[in-house]
């Protein structure tokens, strides 16, 4: 289990997909670990130099949607520049999120490629409230 | 895709061809060629027109086509249907093989159960032989990411129940439904042109270690059949014809002799169905059947399928060396990510040859060849 300021995330097996359980006292905490956990899949996020900035503003129609919407992004900055993130703020207003990540371009020489993600799925996808916070699992095919 | 090199020619040779192989062909994150950069515009040709785009730019043979499902271009494709993202996604990853379980395989015939098909195919004992697996990367992925947005919507609007969101449909005639089919097609057309373009970088590989041209190495593609694909097809149901929406997943064609659909040159054995098993011990050639197409849709199974989840995987190959235990069986592994080969090891995934021996008892397709691999590289 890993523990990050604003929550944790553990993997979950998967024959042949992998996911994230995500645990965070706030909401905008558990879309922070979320992002957390789906870098740490692909590398470790330790090794990451968190220098280039991005912003991000999303809006969707329920929370579910609006987190598989967020990490999608994360997953097209890969694919398309090859952006990695490591650090992440996030705000929620009802629907709406604007977001910050510090990351750097994934260099194979440099950090480990340990699962590439191919989509983020709704496949058993859960965002729950109880009095602990917030508790998401997400899945990927990979 | 079959050679004429027999396996005692290539085994001296095989770490340089893996070598040579795993730096033409871009695999892992973010890995390109330089020499392959498309416009916007240049993509939606590839999206409509697919391997015939590729043959097109010098990548491939007149005669490819002829050997690949559709030849290699699925009608209907609209990339005004795939948006500005999924193109995005697409423009950097044509010509690249991605990671997972996408791999090239250089192996040999090691043992072949029906000689009369086998010779259909250009087949034959101790030859060696190249499989290409890989699809419609990060843009396919787009597609299926833009059209679940929508076809959420459209659960809702037909009052579908679901058990799962993922599983997300609309009608085939609702305008919805015409839309995703026309959007799915330049995706698979991506695929083709993909896979075309990594079969050119295969000839070029061996042309540079061997000094021949790959006309005399006799590189000819075998076949090239997709999976995890819906197509529009007819199919005899109580005995009438009727057109249909065959959705393939986790399965592939398999149509039998005589088949339209099935190239000319093999027209008396079937279309060629290839089974791929994990990269420490077998892959299949077999023959779609008519029981096939009575009992299937003219359909069987794609592959393994995996037994270990990756994190199991990873945890009964701590502290093993699997790229030297498989150059100890006589297999050169050549991998962008030191965690896909734990991840990807045999024992990950079913024995092939019992999935195998149950397709074909079933009578869904039948044993041509069995190749056993030599060289393998992966994302």
């Amino acid at each position: 289990m890993a523990t990050h300021p604003q929550g944790s995330f553990q993997f979950i097996d998967h024959t042949a997909d992998a996911g994230i359980l995500v645990k965070a006292p706030t909401l905008e905490g558990m879309f922070e670990t979320a992002a957390l956990g789906f870098s740490e899949l692909i590398t470790r996020v330790d090794s990451l130099n968190c220098l280039i900035q991005r912003q991000f503003k999303l809006q969707e129609d329920d929370i579910e949607t609006l987190l598989v919407s967020w990490l999608q992004e994360l997953l097209y900055l890969l694919d398309t520049e090859g952006l990695i993130f490591g650090r992440f703020q996030v705000n929620l207003k009802a629907l709406t999120l604007e977001a910050t990540a510090w990351g750097e371009v994934f260099n194979p020489e440099i950090h480990t490629l340990k699962t590439e993600i191919k989509a983020v799925t709704y496949h058993q996808l859960e965002v729950v409230e109880d009095d602990q916070g917030w508790e998401a699992q997400v899945i990927f095919d990979i | 895709m079959r050679s004429g090199l027999e396996r005692k020619e290539v085994i001296g040779h095989i770490r340089k061809l893996v070598e040579t192989l795993f730096r033409n062909i871009p695999s892992g994150v973010g890995s390109k060629r330089k020499d392959l950069r498309l416009s916007k515009a240049e993509l939606k040709k590839v999206l409509v027109k697919g391997v015939g785009w590729a043959v097109k730019q010098g990548f491939g043979l007149e005669e490819d086509p002829e050997y690949i499902e559709e030849r290699g271009c699925i009608q209907g494709a609209d990339p005004d249907l795939i948006s500005d993202r999924a193109l995005e996604r697409g423009k950097a990853q044509l010509g690249t093989l991605g990671s997972g379980n996408h791999f090239v395989e250089v192996g040999y015939v090691d043992e072949v159960y029906d000689e009369h098909a086998a010779k259909a195919l250009g087949l034959f004992l101790d030859q060696v032989t190249i499989i290409v697996h890989t699809g419609s990367r990060g843009l396919g992925h787009q597609v299926c990411d833009d059209y679940i947005k929508i076809l959420m919507k459209s659960t809702q609007k037909y009052g579908i129940e679901l058990p799962d969101r993922q599983l997300c449909c609309a009608p085939i005639a609702s305008e919805e439904g015409r839309q995703y089919l026309a959007a799915m097609a330049g995706a698979a057309n991506y695929a083709f042109a993909n896979r075309q373009i990594i079969f050119h970088w295969v000839r070029e590989s061996f042309e540079r270690v061997f000094q021949m041209s790959s006309e005399r190495l006799g590189l000819r593609l075998i076949y090239d059949v997709c999976h995890n694909i819906a197509k529009i097809e007819t199919h005899r149901v109580d005995g009438k014809e009727r057109k249909l929406c065959v959705h393939r997943k986790g399965a592939t064609r398999a149509f039998p002799p005589h088949h339209p659909d099935t190239p000319l040159a093999y027209k008396d054995v079937g279309q060629p169905v290839l089974i791929p098993g994990d990269m420490g011990r077998y892959s299949y050639v077999l023959v779609g059947t008519e029981q096939a197409m009575a009992e299937t849709f003219g359909s069987t199974c794609h592959g393994a399928g995996r037994v270990m989840s990756r994190k199991q995987a990873m945890r009964v190959s701590k502290g093993r060396a699997i790229i030297r235990e498989l150059e100890d069986q006589g297999i050169t592994v050549r991998s962008a990510g030191k965690a896909t080969v734990r991840e990807e090891i045999p024992e990950a995934y079913k024995d092939v040859s019992q999935v195998v021996d149950v397709v074909s008892g079933a009578g869904i397709s039948k044993k041509v060849a069995r190749l056993r691999p030599m060289g393998v590289i992966k994302g």
